[in-house]
């Protein structure tokens, strides 16, 4: 009897698979269970690296959700800088399955972090998205009509989507002594002022991260449970570490633990991993996928990764059948005219 | 009384013009064009000359650049309406139906439509040897009685509701949000500001319907009340 690797596919021998082919036609996913159709609704959310899920999916044409969306009267950049149209609500970046969970419970009153807001020039910060705002919030009102509005607007997403991409980040977070709240960045760093009494640094791990995204697979089923997951790691080194060692270090220590837990939790019925982390940072890459600064990641390298992501896990006719994009909202300019017109008559008669 | 006066700007000069009974020297940009984004155009030389030497010359120089941001953003209804908290009086009435905006969003937004025009300001405020007065656009109306259906939009290619005003508290907003922009660029300029007068307007802050031209500019006699403040204010 032939022993097991003797039938071994070409894409499980690492000579046929990482050394026969361009670096670019690298695929780790080989093949995926289900996919994605024009009729999904998609959300997206996790590190850095699922905006350009996000951006991509919707350039397509597919339905992503955005269940917070920019007004129309907002220029792209003054959304982009209030937050708008990076995931699928107003959340931020959340960088590890806790904050996910976490999200998860506020929006649906589960918990109540006891600090929820920081206070710095007479304007309000958002702890659980300090930097969704430029400068914070002006009012007590704005803050907290906001923040209603945000949470409903993620129980919408975490309702109507068909299909949840999560883009698992970090394992490295900062969070409260008082209740373990935990916060998508230092306090201090973005907003807030750091106090050792009330904030600790806190290194999750795999077992964590596994109890993490179970424990919000369960809470999500049971608003939604049909939804499927697809789970990704984050290719972004660290930008710093918290723990006496090397960045380095740390960034693999991290990125280990994620991929385990995403590979465990990838088990779960409705659940897919998909390899972005494996695209960018394989050895046939060379390193060429990332930017000079060694962490952000080059558009080559997303293009390999959303060529993948649309192989595999988009139906075939999914982007023919995808609506027209949305024509763009031109009341401003329209107005302006309007506004124009009556100006000329003004100025050349004036109403006594 | 305004001998030696220019009064500089675009559509707001007209009713103070009159109000002057011809004493100011108007200087319109719907006459002269947009001179702001060309003001380095050899062709523009006399021009630019001739608008240089008047602003220099004015004793008092009064300024109605822009100011119509407001205007332009709540003219008429958007199909998404929406509101803001407004930081310096954050208990006006806020219609929570509508679309919460961030103040700052919006402000920016303002910025975008008003900061083309209003940096003409700081070249006449380099020009301007006497004092320079930038003036506050009229405020807006409680009740807007205008139609704007006159103008003839294809309404399914115009996002906004052509037959339907933005209702008067987010328009207050919208104008009290782009005056604090104007009253920013002024103080970041050099310029002095003067707000909207108090006796032209209602309880609430609205312009008195008998003052409105055409549900965007002042008439004759509101322009009269403005150049009573600014008398008041040298």
């Amino acid at each position: 009897m032939k022993h097991p690797y003797a039938m071994a596919l070409p894409h499980q021998r690492w000579r046929s698979a990482m050394t026969r082919c361009a670096p670019g036609e690298i695929d780790p996913v080989v093949s995926s269970s289900w996919r994605i159709s024009a009729s999904d609704r998609i959300a997206t959310a996790g590190s850095c690296f699922a905006q350009h899920v996000a951006r991509r999916l919707r350039a397509a044409g597919l339905g992503v959700l955005d269940t917070e969306p920019a007004h129309s009267i907002l220029s792209e950049a003054t959304a982009e800088a209030f937050g708008y149209g990076l995931y699928s609500a107003r959340f931020g970046s959340l960088y590890t399955a806790r904050q996910l969970l976490q999200l998860f419970r506020r929006a649906y009153g589960r918990f109540a972090p006891m600090e929820d807001e920081w206070e710095e020039d007479g304007r309000l910060y958002d702890p659980f998205r300090p930097a969704i705002q430029p400068r914070g919030f002006p009012t007590r009102k704005e803050f907290e009509l906001d923040r209603v509005r945000h949470l409903a607007a993620v129980r919408e997403m975490f309702e109507a989507a068909s299909v949840f991409v999560f883009t698992l980040g970090l394992t490295e977070c900062w969070r409260s002594r008082l209740d373990g709240a935990v916060y998508p960045l230092c306090p201090g760093v973005a907003a807030g002022e750091f106090d050792p009494d009330r904030h600790e640094f806190h290194n999750l791990s795999a077992q964590e991260t596994i109890d993490d995204l179970d424990g919000f697979l369960v809470e999500l089923r049971e608003v939604n449970p049909g939804v499927r997951v697809i789970l990704t790691v984050s290719p972004v080194p660290l930008a710093a570490t918290a723990e006496p060692r090397h960045v380095w270090t740390s960034t693999t220590a991290s990125k280990a633990v994620l991929r385990v837990a995403a590979e465990e939790i990838s088990r779960r019925p409705g659940v897919t991993y998909f390899p972005s982390y494996e695209v960018i940072t394989s050895p046939a890459a060379r390193g060429a996928y990332y930017q000079d600064d060694l962490r952000e990641i080059t558009a080559e390298g997303v293009d390999h990764v959303m060529r993948l992501f649309f192989k595999h896990m988009i139906e075939e006719d999914a982007l023919a059948n995808a609506p027209p994009p949305e024509v763009k909202d031109d009341f401003l300019e329209r107005s302006q005219k309007m506004a124009d017109v009556l100006c000329e008559e003004a100025s050349l008669d004036p109403v006594d | 009384m305004d001998d030696g006066w220019v009064c500089i700007g675009h559509s707001h000069v007209g009713a103070l013009g009159q109000a002057s009974g011809g004493a100011l020297d108007v200087i319109n940009f719907w006459d002269v064009g947009d001179l702001w984004a060309h003001w380095d155009a050899e062709l523009l030389r006399p021009l630019r000359e001739d608008l240089a030497a008047r602003v220099a010359n004015g004793r008092v120089v009064i300024s109605a650049i822009g100011g119509s941001a407001h205007f332009v953003l709540g003219m008429v209804e958007h199909v998404q309406p929406f509101d803001f908290v407004l930081s310096s009086d954050p208990d006006l009435p806020l219609d929570e139906t509508r679309q919460l905006l961030p103040l700052d969003a919006v402000r920016e937004t303002i910025k975008d439509l008003a900061m083309p025009l209003l940096r003409g300001l700081s070249v006449v405020a380099g020009l301007a040897n006497g004092p320079l007065i930038h003036i506050a656009p009229p405020p807006p109306l409680a009740v807007v009685l205008h139609a704007r259906t006159k103008f003839e939009f294809p309404r399914e290619h115009f996002i906004g509701k052509t037959d339907m005003p933005t209702p008067k508290w987010p328009r207050y907003k919208m104008w009290r949000l782009h005056c604090e922009v104007i009253e920013d660029y002024c103080n970041q300029h050099g310029v002095r500001y003067l707000d909207a007068p108090r006796s032209a307007v209602d309880d609430e802050g609205f312009l008195r319907p008998d003052l409105d031209a055409d549900g965007m500019h002042g008439t004759i006699e509101y322009g009269k009340l403005v150049l009573d403040d600014i008398w008041r204010a040298l």
